[in-house]
C-alpha cells in the first residue's frame, strides 16, 4: 500500500504533539488559553454560521462552565477533574436555559434579547461575587491539573467537539434545519418544524461545547475574572466568527485560536490597541469576503448568458 | 367536511382585509378561490396556515378547531401551504431542501425513497441538479422545488398560492396534470388561489370568487365558466 504523508501535515501535526517539550510553561499555558477561546468560538458557529443568529450571552454559557470547576472546588473541595466533566452538563442546561427565553424571537430581536439577558446575568454575577468570597470578581482556587493534561486535552476537545460538530450539523436532521431557519425561518413552518424548539436545541448544544471550554479554562488558570464573562467577548467571538468564515467550523477555531494568541502576545504591547488590530481585522475580511462572492456571481451570470447566447 | 371556514375577519393593524369569509372544502376535492389583486385571497390562505391569525370567526379542519393555532402545528395536521413567492432554501441544496418536506421523518425510509422517485421521475432535472445550491436554479425551477419539496410530504389539503405565475404554458399544463393525479390517486384535497382563472377552472370541482374580503359568488366549475357574473367580477373571457 502506498500511502504519502504531505511532510507540512506531518510536521505540523508533530510540533503540535510535541509542544509541551519545546515550550516553557508559561508559553504552553498561553497556546493552551488560545486553544480554548478557539473551542468557545467554534461553539458560536453553531448559532451563527448554521442558525444565523447572533447569540451575545454565550460567554454566560461559558463562564457557568468555568464557575463549575471553581466553586465545586472552593465550597466542597472537589477535584477539578470532576467539575471539568460536568461542565458541559451545566453549559448544556444554561445554553437550553437562554434558548427556552430567547428562541421565540428572531434576527435583530433575538441579538438583543441574548445582549441584555448577558449583561443582566453578569450584573448579578458582579453583585453576588462579593457573598461567595470574591469581593473584587476575582476568584483564586488554584488548579491541580499539570499544565501538560490540560493542553493534551484541549487538543483533544478541539478535535472532538469539531467532528460531532461538523457530523451533527453535515448529517443530520438538525443541522438542515438550523440551515433553514437561517435562510427562510417563516417557510420551515410550513414544514412542520417547530423552529424554536431547534433553535434552543442548539443552544443547548453549543452551550455544552462553551460549558466545557469554561471548564477548561477555570482548570488551566486555577482563577476565574468575572469580567472575562462580559457580553463584549461574545461580541469578540462573533467578530472572529466572521472572520474565520460562518458555517465552516474549523475557521472559527482556527482563526479564534490564532488571533487569541496574538492577542495575548500584542497585549504587552499594544493594550486594548488589540481591539482596534481586530475591527480592522473584520472590516477587511467581511469586505473581501463580499468582493469575492460579488465577483463569483458576476462571473456566473456571465458565463450564463454566454452559455446561453451559444 | 375537510375544511370549514366561518365568517373570519382579519386584519393587518386597522385594515379590515378579511371581513367575514366562509366556505368549505369537502374532501378529495380541488376548490379555486379566485379575484382580483388584493382582494384577500392569500390573507385568507395565510389564516387557515396560521400566519395572521383571524380577530374572529372559526376555521375547523376535519371538525377541529384549528383558529390561532401556531403554523408548524397546522402543519402536523395536515394542512401543507405552497405560498406564492419563491420559498425555498436558496443557499441549502436541492436535496437538502427536498429532505424539509413537510411532516417527512412520520414516514418510513423505504416510502421517503418511493416518494422522491416519483419526484425524480416527475421532474428529472431535480435529480440531475440534486446536490447544487437552490439559488443556482432559474425561476421556474426553483417554483416546481417549492412544489416537489411539499409534494413528498404528508398531508390531507394543499393550499396552493398562484401555482401557475411565471410558468411556462408546457409547464403549466404540466402542474395541472400533477394536481390533479395526485388529487384523484391520493385523495388529496387542493385550495387554489389563483388570478388565472381559466387555469385553474379547468382542474377545479368548485371555486368561489372574492371581493373586497368577502365571498361574493359560489358555483360548480362548469357553470362557473358559462356565467356572466363571473366574467364581470374578474374582469376576464373565458
Amino acid at each position: 500500500m502506498n500511502t504519502k504523508v504531505n511532510p507540512i501535515t506531518f510536521s505540523t501535526i508533530l510540533m503540535i504533539v510535541v509542544a509541551p517539550l519545546l515550550l516553557p510553561l508559561n508559553l504552553l499555558t498561553l497556546v493552551s488559553a488560545a486553544l480554548i477561546f478557539g473551542i468557545f468560538v467554534m461553539s458560536l458557529d453553531i448559532i451563527l454560521g448554521f442558525a444565523g443568529l447572533f447569540n451575545f450571552a454565550q460567554i454566560i454559557v461559558f463562564g457557568f462552565g468555568a464557575y463549575t470547576v471553581a466553586l465545586l472546588k472552593i465550597w466542597f473541595k472537589i477535584p477539578t477533574w470532576i467539575g471539568l466533566m460536568l461542565s458541559p452538563l451545566v453549559g448544556l442546561v444554561v445554553g437550553l436555559a437562554i434558548g427556552l427565553i430567547a428562541s421565540p424571537f428572531t434576527k435583530h430581536y433575538f441579538a438583543v434579547m441574548t445582549l441584555f439577558m448577558g449583561e443582566v446575568i453578569h450584573r448579578v454575577f458582579m453583585y453576588w461575587s462579593g457573598d461567595i468570597g470574591a469581593e473584587s470578581g476575582v476568584f483564586i482556587f488554584g488548579t491541580d491539573v499539570h499544565p501538560w493534561a490540560i493542553y493534551y486535552l484541549t487538543l483533544l476537545a478541539c478535535l472532538g467537539s469539531y467532528w460531532i460538530c461538523r457530523f451533527l450539523m453535515k448529517n443530520s436532521v438538525l443541522g438542515s434545519i438550523l440551515k433553514a431557519i437561517r435562510e427562510n425561518e417563516i417557510r420551515i413552518k410550513f414544514s412542520g418544524c417547530n423552529i424554536e424548539q431547534y433553535k434552543t436545541l442548539s443552544m443547548g448544544f453549543s452551550g455544552s461545547i462553551a460549558g466545557f471550554a469554561g471548564g477548561l479554562w477555570s482548570a488551566l488558570f486555577g482563577v476565574i475574572d468575572i469580567h472575562m464573562f462580559h457580553w463584549i467577548y461574545s461580541a469578540e467571538a462573533l467578530a472572529l466568527n466572521l472572520v474565520g468564515g460562518l458555517g465552516t467550523l474549523y475557521g472559527p477555531l482556527v482563526i479564534g485560536s490564532f488571533l487569541t494568541f496574538l492577542k495575548f502576545v500584542l497585549n504587552t504591547y499594544l493594550g486594548a490597541g488589540y481591539l482596534i488590530l481586530l475591527g480592522l481585522l473584520v472590516i477587511i475580511s467581511v469586505a473581501v469576503q463580499r468582493m469575492h462572492s460579488r465577483f463569483f456571481e458576476y462571473t456566473n451570470r456571465w458565463l450564463r448568458s454566454v452559455r446561453r447566447s451559444a | 367536511m375537510l375544511l370549514e371556514v366561518n365568517n373570519i375577519h382579519t386584519y393587518y393593524g386597522d385594515s379590515h382585509i378579511l371581513q367575514g369569509v366562509s366556505f368549505d372544502v369537502q374532501e378529495g376535492e380541488i376548490v379555486c378561490l379566485l379575484g382580483r389583486n388584493g382582494v384577500g385571497k392569500t390573507t385568507t390562505l395565510k389564516t387557515i396556515m396560521g400566519l395572521v391569525p383571524p380577530k374572529q370567526g372559526s376555521i375547523k379542519f376535519k371538525g377541529l378547531e384549528i383558529s390561532g393555532w401556531p403554523p408548524h402545528l397546522i402543519s402536523k395536521l395536515g394542512i401543507s401551504y405552497v405560498p406564492q413567492e419563491r420559498h425555498i432554501f436558496p443557499e441549502l441544496t436541492v436535496m437538502e431542501n427536498l429532505s424539509l418536506a413537510p411532516n417527512l421523518g412520520k414516514i418510513s425510509r423505504e416510502l421517503r425513497n418511493q416518494k422522491l422517485n416519483e419526484v425524480f421521475d416527475l421532474f428529472p432535472f431535480l435529480k440531475e441538479r440534486k446536490n447544487q445550491l437552490a439559488s443556482s436554479l432559474s425561476g421556474g425551477e426553483q417554483r416546481i422545488l417549492s412544489l416537489a419539496s411539499t409534494l413528498l410530504g404528508e398531508f390531507k389539503l394543499l393550499l396552493l398560492d398562484e401555482p401557475f405565475t411565471g410558468l411556462s404554458p408546457l409547464l403549466t399544463a404540466k402542474f395541472q396534470r400533477l394536481l390533479k393525479q395526485i388529487n384523484e390517486e391520493k385523495g388529496i384535497s387542493i385550495l387554489l388561489v389563483e388570478q388565472r382563472a381559466l387555469q385553474a377552472l379547468e382542474i377545479a370541482n368548485r371555486c368561489y370568487i372574492m371581493n373586497k374580503g368577502v365571498i361574493v359568488f359560489e358555483a360548480s366549475s362548469e357553470s362557473a365558466k358559462k356565467s356572466d357574473e363571473l366574467r364581470s367580477l374578474l374582469g376576464v373571457r373565458l
